[in-house]
Formats: C-alpha cells, structure tokens, sequence
C-alpha cells in the first residue's frame, strides 16, 4: 500500500493546528495524537492519516465549534493532496475541488 | 482593519477611559480634575452606564458563541452557563441603573440587584468548572493533574489567606446581618471562582500564541477583575472609605470589559 511521509503530514498537521492553538500546543498535540493512534513508522498509510486528522478535528471541535473544525480537517487534506499524490487518490472528492 | 483589530482597539480605548475617569478621584481627591471635572455625578452617570453597556456586549457575544457550538459539544453547557450568568450580572446592573440614574437614590444595599449578582456568580463559578472539565475532554496533551490541583490549592489558600486579612473588620464587628454575610458572600464565592480560573489559566497558558489563548486570557482577568472588585467593596464599605470607591468602579468595570472582550473573541472565532 501507498504511504505518505510521516514529517509531512506532522509539519501539516502543525502549520494548520498553530493559528488556534498556538505553536507549542500544536507541535504537542499532533505528536500526542501520533503517538496514540500507535504510529510508531516513518510513512502513514492513507487509514492513519485520515484517523490523525479526525482526532485533530475531534479535540479542537470543543474550543471551535464543529463547522471551524471540519474546515481545519478539510485544510489539512488540501494540504496534504498537494504534497502527497497518495492522499488525493483517497481524498474526498469535494476536497478536491 | 480586521474586524479583531478594530474590537481590540475599542477594547483598549475603553479601558483608557476608565481608567481616566476613576483614576485620578483615588489617587488625589482633592485635585482640580477630580473636583471639578470628574465629580461623583460625572463618576456615576459614566460608571452605570458603561457597565451596563459592557455587560450587554458580553451577555449577547455570550449567547450568540454558545448558539455556535452543537448539543454534542462538551463546552457547549459551560458556554449556557456562562451566557446565563452574564444576563443575570446585566440584569443586576438594571436595577442598579435604575436606582442611580432613573430614581436618583443611592442603591441600598442589600437589593435585587444582589440577588442578581450572586446568582450570576454561581453560575460562572459552575461555568469555569465545566470550562476545565471540557479542555481534559479535548484530548490534548495538557498539565499532570495533580499539579493542576497544586495550582488550584495554592490559589485558594492565597485567595483565602488575602481575603481573611482584608475583611477582617467585618469578620470581627458587632453585628452581623444580611449585609455582613453579602459582605463575605461575595468574596467567598470568587474564592470559588478563582481556584477554576486559575487553573484555566494554567492550562491555556500552553495555548499561548493561538487564537483560543486570547478567549481564556480575557475570561480569566474578567473573574481575577470581578474577586478584585468585590474584596475592594467589602473592605471599603466596612472601613467607610468612600474616597477609595473609585477603585472598585474601575476594577468591576475593567473586568466587565474583559469578559465582553473573551465572550467577543470566541464569536469571533466561531463565525469568522
């Protein structure tokens, strides 16, 4: 299977969690989030990356509310498709767009 | 300019104006400012009436983010709360207006208006609570408990320690009625109100930088404000220091402010 590098989608995560969060809080929370979906590899199939971005979304959700939260997840994605040809393969179709 | 830019600006012009107006009859009473331009009238008309605008801007921000987030949403019941509390606060400050402007009497005290205000304040003391329980919720990496717990110890027993020094005139006078226990209700309860807000200090102190850091840090100065403002008013009605009243105008209307600020900042935030 496809797989998409693991600093990547870290430096995504991050650079999309900061303008909320805060630098600190975001750099600690996606290594958090990594480390509890039991992500110990280099590279992430598509399965992990779209469970990290549902966690992501899952936590910021109570500080945002639900709609900012899909719009971080979606953010995330279209970051994500335009560095790693896997994530496209996978994304949904309106994310795309 | 942002619409952010422009509630910050506001934000700070309005406490400027505050603190010119209450500042200078504390500080040097007899001076020629405080005699003959920022006389008691002048103090009054201003104070009751920018509370009051300030507490409607909180109460409605309040309403409209706690309208943002769904029934599924663990801070969506802190928000209820806090919006609750705001209209209550709002709704003290009415009665006081209407005393002070529409009657032109002195308020007494006790009045509905504290009815209003203790109900008001339990509600945030319960709504900052919720507030710390939906952070651990959100799954992000956050301070060991039990040094949190410290946190929220060490602050009570600081807030306890100030509090007995301060109102010792009203724990050792000779009467005690209604208006003794309001005397120490009202510190009491921000006692319960700073340990949760302490902690949530502490917590989002590792927000700091973010957009969500910016909501709490006005939040937390708002109740910090509003347990500075209720000590003063005791202390200052039970030694009768009406020269020093200045003070507690300007630090109930600065925390007022902040909270319409940290209510503001989370609309913002909801619906930007």
């Amino acid at each position: 299977m496809e797989s998409c590098p693991l600093q990547r989608v870290e430096e995504v995560v991050e650079r999309e969690l900061t303008p909320y969060v805060g630098k600190t809080m975001a750099q600690a929370a996606t290594r958090a989030h990594v480390r509890s979906l039991g992500i110990a590899g280099a590279t992430l199939e598509v399965a992990q990356v779209e469970a990290l971005i549902a966690k992501v979304g899952l936590g910021l959700h109570i500080f945002v509310g639900r709609d900012k939260a899909v719009e971080l997840e979606d953010a995330i994605r279209r970051q994500l498709v335009r560095a790693t040809p896997v994530v496209a393969a996978a994304a949904p179709r309106e994310v795309l767009v | 300019m942002s619409a952010t830019r422009r509630r910050d600006l506001a934000f700070w012009a309005a406490i400027a104006v505050a603190v010119v107006v209450f500042l200078p009859p504390a500080v040097a009473p007899a001076s020629a400012l405080a005699t003959g331009v920022l006389t008691p009238q002048v103090q009054l008309w201003f104070g009751a009436l920018a509370k009051l605008a300030a507490l409607l801007v909180a109460a409605t921000f309040a309403v409209r983010s706690r309208a943002g987030f769904g029934e599924d949403n663990p801070a969506r019941s802190a928000w209820t709360l806090l919006a609750t509390g705001l209209v209550l606060y709002a709704l003290g400050q009415v009665v006081l207006v209407v005393y002070q402007l529409v009657l032109a009497i002195e308020a007494p005290y006790p009045s509905l208006a504290d009815a209003f205000f203790l109900g008001a304040m339990v509600l945030l003391v319960v709504a900052f609570g919720r507030f710390v329980g939906a952070y651990e919720r959100a799954g992000f990496p956050l301070d060991r408990r039990r040094d949190v717990v410290a946190t929220g110890a060490v602050g009570a027993v600081a807030f306890a320690a100030l509090c007995g020094a301060l109102l010792r005139p009203v724990l050792g006078g000779t009467g005690f009625g209604l208006k003794e226990m309001l005397d120490l209700a009202y510190p009491l309860l921000d006692l319960l109100l700073f340990v949760p807000a302490l902690i949530l200090l502490r917590v989002s102190w590792r927000l700091r930088g973010g957009r969500v850091w910016r909501i709490w840090l006005a939040l937390v100065a708002g109740a910090l404000l509003l347990a500075a403002g209720d000590i003063l008013f005791a202390y200052f009605t039970v030694v009768d220091s009406a020269v020093l009243s200045p003070l507690v105008d300007l630090a109930f209307l600065a925390a007022y402010l902040c909270l319409a600020r940290g209510t503001s900042y989370q609309h913002e935030l909801l619906h930007a």
